[in-house]
C-alpha cells in the first residue's frame, strides 16, 4: 500500500503537482483511518492532502484515474492468472531479444502484469522529459508494438499447434492486445498533463521561447494568452505590494486628537500613540495609445495591465488614436477588461489573422481600402482641443506609439501644451531602439517634450515600467 | 465527541440540515480525527461557512467565528490587554496597597511586598480574549471558523500559521497558554489572493463546487420539508440552466434557496420563463447578468428553456 502511494505521489510530482513529504505522511495517516473499500472516500482523502489549489484538481483527477483505474490490472484478472506462466515465458523470450533497452524491458514486465516496474520507467522518462523535450519514447513504442505483434503471432502459432489449445491462444491474444492498448493510451494521456501551466510556468525549464523577451508583435496566439496570464499575476503581486507599502507608510505624523482621546483611558497619559495615516500619493494616469497597424499589438497588453492595477492608481483614462482620438474609458469601465479590449480592437478592425486572441477566431479582412494612417500631429491637436481638461498636475500622461508620423506634421507644439498641463509625459515606444529616428519616426523630435522615452517591446520592459509607475 | 466514521459524519451533518457529499464527509471526518485544520475553497455561496456551522451543530460544540478583513491584527484576533481596567483597579485599590505596605520600613521591603501581589496586577482578569484565544482557552472543545482568510493581510496569515501549528499563545504579561482541546478549525477562502504554501500544507484542502443535481435537490428538500419533489426538481434544473450561462456571478446554493422561498411566498408553483424573468433579481445580483438570462429566455424556446 505504502509502496503504491509513494509511486502515486511520485507520479503526481512528475505531473507537476507539488507534494511535500509531510503531505504524503499525512495522507498515509488519513488512509489508515478510513475504510478503503469504497473509492470515493479514498480519493477524497488523497485529494485533500495532495491538492491544495483548485486549479490542480483536474490534473489530480487525471493522474488518479490513470494510476488507479487505467493501470489496475493483474490482481483481479483471472485470465491473467491462468495464462501467467505462458505469459512469462513469452515475455522472457522477447526480453532476451531486447536486452539492450531498459525501457523496453520494463515494458515487457508491464505486459507480464508487473505494473510497478513500468511505472518507474515511465516516471524516469517523465523526469527526463522536463529537460529533454524530444526523448523518443513514443517512437520506441510503435515499432516495438509492431515487432511484438508480429513475433507473437509467429511464436504462438507453432506453440498452439503443439498443445492444440485454440481458446487459450485467443485469450492470450486479447490480453496482450489489451495491455498494449493500455500502454499506448498511457503514453497519449500523460504528456498533456505536463503541459498544464504551473504556478511559475514562465520560468519552467526547457521552454522554447522566453515570453518576457519576446516582442509583442511576434507572439503567437497561445503565447499572447500566456502573456496576459503573466500580466494578471504581475497585477496581483503589485496590488499586494502596494497594500503592504501602504500599511508600512502609515506611521506618519502623530495624530494629536486621537492620541489625546485615547489617553483619557489612562488618566491622560498618552500610552498609545496614534499616527496620521499618510496617504500614499496615487497617480492619475491618462493613456494615449496609437492603434495604427504598425504598433497596435502592444496596446492590448498595455490596457490590460493598466486596468488590472487600477486599484493602485487613483484614476485611469484611456484614449486610442490613429488620426482621430477616441475616448475608450467608458468601454473599459463598462466591460470586463479582456472583453473591453476585444471591443476596442474590433472597432478598429484590428485583427491580424494569426493573432485573433480576442473573441471569435474567424479571420477578418483587415486590408481596408481607405486604411487610416496614423497622424500624430492631428491626434495631438485634437486631444489638446477636446480632452485637455482630463490632464492636471497629478496626472501622468502615457503615450504608447512608435512616433511614425508618415511624414506629416508632428505637431510638437501640441505635445508641449499637453506637457505643461500634466505632471509628466512618458513615451513608450514598442519599436526596437535602433529604429528610432529612422525614416518617418519623429520620436527624436518628441523627445525633448517628454520626461521619459523608453522602449516597451516585450513583457519584461512593460513589467519594469508598470512597477516603477505603481510603486 | 467526534464523528465515528465517514458515514457517521455524513449522517450527523444531514441530521442538522447540511447535505454533504462523499468528499465533504470524508474530509470532515479526517480533519476531526487527525486534528488538522480544513481549508475550504469554492465560489461564494456554496455553503463554506454553512459547513462549519453544521459541524459545530452536529458535534454540539460552540462555534467561534473570526471574520478576516484587511487590517485585522493581533489585538482584534487574539487578545487585547485592558490597560484602562488595570489602571482603574490600581486606583481603586490604592488604599489597600497602602495597608499592605503600611508596616514596612524600607523601600526595598515595600517593593518585595508588592512583588508578592504581582499576580493580582497581571492576571487574566485584564486580558480581553478575542476569537483565537477564546478557541484555545475554552474549557470545552469548540469549532473555530476563520472566515475569508484570503481577505486578511499576509502578515496575519503568518501569525495564524504559528497558532495553528502548536495551538499555544504567549501573552507577555501572563505567560504561555496551551490549548486544552485542539479546536476543529475551518478556514474559508474565496481565492481573493493566493494563500501561502506553508499554510496550505498545514491544512486539508476541500474544494466545494456548485452542487450536483441530486445534492442541490436534497438541500431543497431538507430546507423546505413540505416541498413538492417535481417542483423542486424544476427549480434545480432552471438554476442549473442559468448557471451554465456565461455570467459574472453565478447563482449559488443560497440563491437557489432564496429563490425557492420567494416562489413559495408568491405561490408560483410552475417554472415558466415569465416567472423566471419576474423573479430574476433574486437569482442574479448584477444587471448585466440579469440581461443575459433575459436574452437567453426570450430566444425561441427550442434552444432555450426546456420544461422536460
Amino acid at each position: 500500500m505504502i509502496q503504491a502511494l509513494l509511486q502515486f505521489a511520485a507520479l503526481c510530482r512528475a505531473g507537476g503537482l507539488r507534494i511535500s513529504t509531510s503531505e504524503v505522511l499525512d495522507a498515509v495517516r488519513c488512509l489508515e483511518l478510513i475504510d478503503l473499500a469504497p473509492e470515493e472516500p479514498f480519493r477524497a482523502a488523497l485529494r485533500a492532502n495532495f491538492v491544495k489549489e483548485m486549479k490542480d484538481e483536474e490534473l489530480f483527477d487525471r493522474i488518479f484515474d490513470l494510476y488507479f483505474h487505467a493501470l489496475q490490472i493483474g490482481a483481479d484478472d483471472m485470465r491473467a492468472r491462468a495464462l501467467s506462466s505462458r505469459l512469462v515465458d513469452l515475455v522472457e523470450t522477447f526480453g532476451r531479444e531486447a536486452q539492450d533497452s531498459e525501457s523496453a524491458l520494463a515494458f515487457f514486465d508491464f505486459l507480464a502484469g508487473n505494473r510497478a516496474a513500468f511505472l518507474q520507467e515511465l516516471q524516469k522518462i517523465l523526469e527526463l522529459e522536463a529537460d529533454m523535450p524530444e526523448l523518443p519514447f513514443s517512437d520506441i513504442l510503435s515499432p516495438l508494438q509492431q515487432k511484438i505483434l508480429r513475433k507473437r503471432m509467429d511464436k504462438l502459432l507453432p506453440e498452439s499447434a503443439l498443445e492444440g489449445a485454440d481458446i487459450e491462444r485467443r485469450s492470450l491474444d486479447d490480453l496482450l492486445l489489451e495491455r498494449l492498448g493500455l500502454a499506448g493510451h498511457m503514453q497519449a494521456e500523460l504528456p498533456p498533463g505536463l503541459n498544464l501551466p504551473g504556478p511559475d510556468a514562465e520560468q519552467a525549464p526547457g521552454r522554447p521561447r522566453d515570453l518576457g523577451e519576446l516582442p509583442f508583435s511576434q507572439l503567437s496566439r497561445q503565447e499572447a494568452r500566456e502573456v496576459h496570464l503573466a500580466i494578471e499575476r504581475l497585477a496581483r503581486q503589485l496590488r499586494d505590494l502596494v497594500a503592504r507599502q501602504y500599511r508600512r507608510k502609515r506611521s506618519g505624523v502623530v495624530d494629536i486628537k486621537k492620541t489625546l482621546r485615547r489617553a483619557a483611558c489612562y488618566q491622560g497619559i498618552p500610552l498609545e500613540l496614534y499616527f496620521r495615516r499618510r496617504q500614499k500619493r496615487k497617480s492619475k494616469v491618462v493613456a494615449l495609445c496609437d492603434v495604427s497597424y504598425s504598433v497596435w499589438t502592444a496596446v492590448p497588453f498595455m490596457l490590460n495591465i493598466l486596468y488590472s492595477v487600477q486599484d493602485c492608481l487613483s484614476r485611469v483614462r484611456s484614449f486610442v488614436f490613429i488620426a482621430r482620438v477616441t475616448d475608450v474609458s467608458e468601454t473599459m469601465k463598462d466591460h470586463e477588461i479582456m472583453d473591453a479590449i476585444d471591443r476596442i480592437m474590433t472597432r478598429f478592425k484590428l485583427e491580424s489573422p494569426q493573432y485573433a486572441v480576442y473573441g471569435g477566431e474567424e479571420e477578418r479582412d483587415h486590408v481596408d481600402a481607405d486604411l487610416e494612417i496614423s497622424d500624430y500631429g492631428a491626434a495631438f491637436s485634437q486631444f489638446k482641443e477636446e480632452f485637455i481638461s482630463v490632464l492636471d498636475k497629478k496626472t501622468t500622461l502615457i503615450i504608447l506609439g512608435d512616433g511614425r508620423t508618415n511624414f506629416l506634421d508632428p505637431g510638437v507644439q501640441f505635445l508641449e501644451t499637453m506637457r505643461d498641463h500634466c505632471r509628466r509625459v512618458i513615451w513608450l515606444n514598442p519599436e526596437p531602439e535602433r529604429l528610432w529616428g529612422v525614416g518617418d519616426s519623429a520620436i527624436e523630435t518628441y523627445r525633448p517634450f517628454c520626461d521619459d522615452v523608453r522602449p516597451c517591446r516585450n513583457l519584461n520592459e512593460l513589467r519594469a515600467f508598470i512597477t516603477g509607475l505603481v510603486l | 465527541m467526534l464523528f465515528k466514521n465517514v458515514a457517521d459524519a455524513d449522517k450527523k451533518l444531514r441530521d442538522v440540515g447540511y447535505i454533504s457529499s462523499q468528499e465533504i464527509a470524508t474530509v470532515v471526518y479526517l480533519a476531526g480525527v487527525t486534528k488538522k485544520p480544513v481549508l475550504v475553497e469554492g465560489p461564494a455561496g456554496v455553503g463554506k461557512t454553512e459547513l462549519a456551522k453544521a459541524v459545530a451543530k452536529a458535534l454540539k460544540r460552540e462555534l467561534i467565528r473570526l471574520q478576516c478583513y484587511e487590517g485585522l491584527d493581533e489585538s482584534k484576533a487574539l487578545y487585547d490587554w485592558e490597560y484602562s481596567k488595570q489602571l482603574l483597579y490600581t486606583q481603586m485599590l490604592k488604599e489597600k496597597i497602602q495597608d499592605i505596605i503600611a508596616d514596612t520600613k524600607t523601600l526595598p521591603e515595600a517593593m518585595d511586598r508588592i512583588a508578592l501581589q504581582e499576580n493580582a496586577f497581571f492576571s487574566e482578569r485584564f486580558v480581553h480574549p478575542r476569537p483565537l484565544l477564546q478557541a484555545i482557552s475554552s474549557e470545552k472543545p469548540v469549532v473555530l471558523l476563520i472566515d475569508e482568510i484570503d481577505k486578511s493581510d499576509p502578515e496575519f496569515e503568518a501569525f495564524l500559521l504559528e497558532i495553528l501549528s502548536d495551538y499555544q499563545v504567549t501573552i507577555p504579561e501572563i505567560g504561555t497558554q496551551s490549548a486544552q482541546h485542539i479546536p476543529f478549525v475551518f478556514l474559508t477562502s474565496n481565492n481573493f489572493r493566493e494563500l501561502s504554501d506553508t499554510l496550505k500544507r498545514r491544512c486539508l484542502h476541500l474544494h466545494i463546487d456548485y452542487p450536483d443535481m441530486n445534492r442541490e435537490l436534497g438541500i431543497l428538500l431538507v430546507k423546505f420539508p413540505g416541498i413538492d419533489r417535481v417542483f423542486a426538481e424544476k427549480i434545480v434544473e432552471a438554476v442549473r440552466t442559468i448557471r451554465d450561462l456565461d455570467l459574472k456571478k453565478k447563482p449559488c446554493v443560497s440563491e437557489t434557496v432564496d429563490w425557492t422561498r420567494s416562489l413559495i411566498a408568491l405561490q408560483m408553483f410552475e417554472i415558466k420563463p415569465e416567472v423566471i424573468m419576474g423573479t430574476l433579481n433574486v437569482l442574479c445580483k448584477s444587471e448585466a447578468d440579469a440581461q443575459k438570462v433575459r436574452e437567453h429566455y426570450s430566444r425561441p424556446p427550442k434552444g432555450g428553456f426546456s420544461c422536460a
